[in-house]
């Protein structure tokens, strides 16, 4: 505890003097993750339970739609690329760079979520809604958790952007864009999970035959 | 704090290498996408372990280089590796104890699941077409009061009824009627004698009233699941059929 209090004493000096020799915030970044996995390990391991429980259609099957949801998932893929070229030109405080690649990282961000708006709508409109069925409730619930953090990524990216004319995106405060990043490539593996298990792999689930 | 971090970590990736893991990442993308791509492969437990393992293996490149979990401090690893862990462990464990990668229905679900009717609507018409000469339009779904209590129908046309859109074949086995092989509900290939003799209601009646209120009486050891579809047709649609599965004496 007496360490504890010391470091916090010499918070905002260049260095951090504390036990572990992590900076505090990116300790705190990783925790927050490793918590985030058993929060989508629940909610991943829900949907994979209910796999072809549902009682009543729209079965996976009659709706899931691979190609466009792989078009997607490159989407989100670029977008890491794009956040890890963005923390890249923050250390080399090259400020064009930053911008470019800060604002192409939220843009594919929200690509990505255009699709899983359109792909929501017409599941809704197809009759699968949260209450439909099993496949509905747990793939909705997940998949809009997953969203959920895509969103809140896309409104930090935009803060950041936003900061940047500001001057308060540098190398000297790199650790900000680099929290960011943790956050945006975790989002990123969290939809190489789902998109394994809910589209490649239960994506062919279907109920009962109609005829025969 | 900046010039620290770039001295911590001399092995840091390079924008070339970034570059060359991007492609990495698209070109296992690909992969998974064409290895589902043939209709044989599709849902099935040989493309399961593929598309597994070129999962975790994007997943530890991420986190390894975007992530650069590599190059920090080892707590970092033990921190995240351990709620990863327990993750894993909870989701191994249940989808373990339930066969969630197989996703057969269990018990519950595999007595009461219901087809979809929405789902291939295009290969299901050609099957009734196939059985019947001249189907009846699904489409004709108004419902009139003032011609109730039809008694006479045509069975041609009952059977079109029953083996259409309504779904009856799904659930009920129908043993001269291709196709019909449902197990959900009763067996109906002799229903026009044993529907006399079910309850104190005449085989008409009875029929009717399994249509009309299917929850009224619920045969020994089927489950209490069949929809009241008596107003997804039309009076003159359910007259045939009525007389159709009066016929299958």
């Amino acid at each position: 505890m007496a360490q504890i209090a010391e470091s916090t004493g010499h918070h905002g000096a260049e260095e951090e003097h504390n036990c572990t020799g992590i900076d505090h915030r990116k300790l705190l970044m990783w925790v927050f993750l490793s918590t985030d996995c058993l929060f989508f390990g629940a909610l991943i391991s829900t949907y994979m339970v209910y796999r072809g429980q549902s009682l009543v259609g729209p079965y996976p099957v009659d709706i899931i739609n691979i190609p466009i949801t792989t078009i997607s998932t490159f989407v989100l893929l670029c977008s890491s690329f794009a956040m890890v070229m963005a923390l890249s030109n923050t250390n080399r405080d090259n400020l064009k760079g930053i911008r470019i690649w800060l604002a192409g990282t939220a843009i594919m961000g929200m690509i990505f979520i255009g699709f899983q708006i359109v792909e929501f709508t017409e599941f809704a409109m197809e009759g699968l809604l949260l209450s439909t069925n099993l496949f509905g409730t747990t793939f909705f619930t997940l998949t809009g958790f997953h969203g959920a953090h895509v969103s809140i990524g896309i409104v930090w990216l935009w803060v950041m952007f936003y900061q940047s004319f500001k001057g308060k995106v540098g190398s000297k405060t790199a650790l900000n864009v680099e929290l960011c990043g943790l956050y945006w490539h975790f989002v990123d593996i969290v939809w190489i999970v789902i998109f394994t298990l809910l589209y490649l792999v239960g994506g062919f689930d279907a109920g009962p035959p109609i005829v025969g | 704090m900046s010039s620290s971090h770039e001295a911590e970590h001399p092995k840091h990736p390079t924008t070339k290498r970034y570059v060359i893991i991007a492609l990495l990442l698209f070109i296992i993308t690909g992969v998974e996408f064409v290895i589902i791509l043939p209709p044989s492969m599709q849902g099935t437990a040989i493309a399961l372990a593929p598309l597994i393992i070129l999962s975790l293996v994007k997943f530890y490149i991420v986190i390894m280089f975007y992530m650069h979990l590599r190059f920090e401090n080892p707590l970092l690893t033990k921190i995240f590796y351990s709620g990863l862990g327990l993750g894993l462990l909870v989701a191994v464990a249940l989808i373990g104890l339930f066969s969630g990668l197989a996703g057969t229905p269990r018990e519950y679900a595999s007595v009461r699941a219901v087809p979809y009717e929405g789902h291939g609507i295009e290969s299901h018409s050609e099957v009734v077409e196939n059985l019947i000469p001249t189907p009846v339009p699904s489409d004709q779904m108004a419902n009139s009061n003032d011609t109730k209590d039809i008694i006479v129908g045509n069975i041609e046309a009952g059977e079109a009824v029953f083996s259409g859109s309504l779904g009856c074949v799904g659930c009920h086995t129908m043993e001269d009627l291709p196709g019909a092989m449902g197990v959900v509900g009763p067996n109906l290939t002799n229903i026009g004698t044993i529907s006399g003799t079910r309850s104190s209601l005449s085989a008409e009646e009875y029929i009717k009233q399994s249509i009309e209120s299917p929850a009224a009486y619920i045969v020994d050891t089927y489950a209490p699941v069949m929809p009241e579809l008596r107003n997804s047709m039309t009076d003159e649609e359910f007259g045939d059929l009525v007389a159709y599965l009066l016929s299958k004496k």
